[in-house]
């Protein structure tokens, strides 16, 4: 029933990426040392402000890398898109591969090179944040 | 504030890792919890602050129950200020927004104002601007004190304070600390394993051994006057002697001892420690030195005392006994010898 909606394709992609995400969170969050956690606690924050004024800013970093990374595996994504998708509405991968799989590659550059070049956006910021990781 | 500790349980599994304590820390006191490590007091501190809830017993913060066998407050809701051994700095935030962490229900001017002083009291108001990883190990450890004491709270915690910093810092810092905590009139719980740290900082000392208390006494009665054989060895160097109990005293190889409360009779073991011992070179004495250990300001001796026994002796370095000497050794006349055992 949901089949061919943004919420379906937005639940696929969860499942589907989750454990990518995680992964990146999770090393960010083991370098955060639990006498931090504590020492706001004791400081009087609770749970939920301990998480927003300790961990976030300081998996800030891994948060963004995360992001980065699941956007760049959703953007070239092709099987789950492909039955999922709410009519009318084409990512670039499925623009190459119905280009391709009628053989009209001249139309299927276009949106290609279009992956290629919004792909590299994200790798040139990850490698820019690598950098500043290993700074600190 | 004064915070007490009625019959404190916690165990993890099978270990009882604090076993039935009673603290009273009154109101703008320095306790010391010495022991051991694995002894419990760490845990005895995470129970205060609220880390952990215990199995049985009350602590009480001022007024209130923090925590009965039955329910345990929050951490945040408890009023402690904790500084960790590896303090525990938000790496993130600079030395004022450390300070100020804990001041968020404040106003922003009073937030300003408070944290002013608070880094005014520690020294550090040139480096209000500066991030955690710029300061140095003592300053660090200033920041962590300052950020505890902030919020003015009822108590501080401190756990090993000084244990990652370099031994020629210690001292120096050690005295700083204590000065900071009586300026700011704060009642505060130390935890350590260094008896010197304890010695010198506490106006009160409460040795832990496996998860108990064993004696809460003045530094100075600690050391003088410990409760059982495993105390005096704990705390400082000590000779332990066998003896018979005769009119009130305690006849030992190396004289006797007051011990009114002993029946007549009875075997018991004194402790006598080595700067209670003085030498004297004697050809025909009753000891010989075996080893010298120079320690600068003073010499300590191990000597065989009747051909078995090892006494060790402590003395100044003033005139130096040579290993091999042959020495008469007994106890200075003020010399006093708890029974221990």
């Amino acid at each position: 029933m949901l089949t061919g909606t943004v919420i379906a394709l937005f639940a696929a992609y969860s499942v589907r990426f989750l454990a990518l995400a995680f992964q990146s969170v999770d090393s960010g969050l083991e370098r955060v040392p639990r006498s931090l956690d504590e020492a706001a606690r004791g400081l009087g924050s609770d749970r939920l402000d301990v998480l927003a004024r300790v961990h976030v800013p300081l998996i800030s970093t891994a948060l963004l890398t995360a992001a980065l990374v699941v956007f760049t595996e959703v953007m070239k994504e092709l099987p789950a898109t492909l039955l999922l998708r709410p009519l009318g509405g084409d990512t670039l991968a499925i623009a190459v591969w119905q280009a391709t799989s009628e053989s009209l590659y001249e139309t299927a550059a276009l949106p290609a090179l279009a992956i290629v070049l919004v792909g590299l956006l994200p790798v040139a910021l990850l490698v820019r944040l690598s950098r500043t990781m290993s700074r600190t | 504030m004064s915070v007490k500790l009625e019959s404190v349980e916690k165990s993890f599994g099978a270990t009882h890792a604090v076993a039935g304590v009673d603290l009273d820390v009154r109101d703008g006191e320095l306790v010391a919890v010495l022991g051991p490590s694995g002894c419990g007091k760490t845990t005895l501190l995470r129970l205060i602050a609220g880390f952990e809830a215990p199995d049985a017993g009350v602590i009480t913060v001022g007024a209130e129950v923090v925590a009965d066998g039955a329910r345990a407050i929050a951490p945040e809701r408890r009023r402690i200020g904790m500084v960790f051994q590896d303090y525990a700095l938000f790496p993130h935030l600079r030395v004022r927004a450390n300070v100020e962490f804990g001041l968020s229900r404040h106003g922003a001017d009073e937030r300003a104002a408070l944290s002013k002083r608070t880094l005014e009291l520690v020294s550090l108001q040139h480096k209000a601007d500066r991030y955690p990883h710029e300061l140095s190990g003592g300053e660090r450890q200033r920041v962590a004190l300052a950020r505890a004491l902030a919020p003015e709270p009822a108590i501080v915690l401190l756990d090993e304070p000084f244990s990652s910093l370099d031994a020629s810092l210690r001292a120096e810092l050690r005295r700083e600390v204590e000065l900071i905590l009586r300026d700011a009139g704060a009642t505060a719980l130390l935890v350590t394993h260094d008896q010197e740290e304890a010695l010198t900082l506490a106006d009160r000392l409460a040795v832990m051994r496996d998860g108990a208390l064993v004696q809460v006494d003045a530094p100075e009665a600690v050391y003088s006057r410990p409760v059982d054989r495993w105390a005096a060895e704990f705390v400082g160097e000590v000779n332990v002697l066998p003896g018979m109990a005769r009119a009130g005293k305690v006849a030992t190889d190396l004289g006797s001892f007051a011990a009114p409360a002993v029946e007549d009779g009875r075997r018991v073991h004194v402790a006598i420690r080595p700067e209670q011992l003085e030498l004297r070179r004697d050809e025909h004495g009753n000891a010989e030195i075996v080893q010298r250990e120079f320690r600068g300001h003073d010499v300590l001796y191990r000597l065989r005392h009747e051909e078995h026994r090892t006494v060790i002796v402590q003395l100044p370095s003033v005139d130096l006994f040579e290993v091999g000497e042959s020495v008469f050794v007994r106890p200075v006349p003020a010399a006093a010898a708890p029974v221990v055992e």
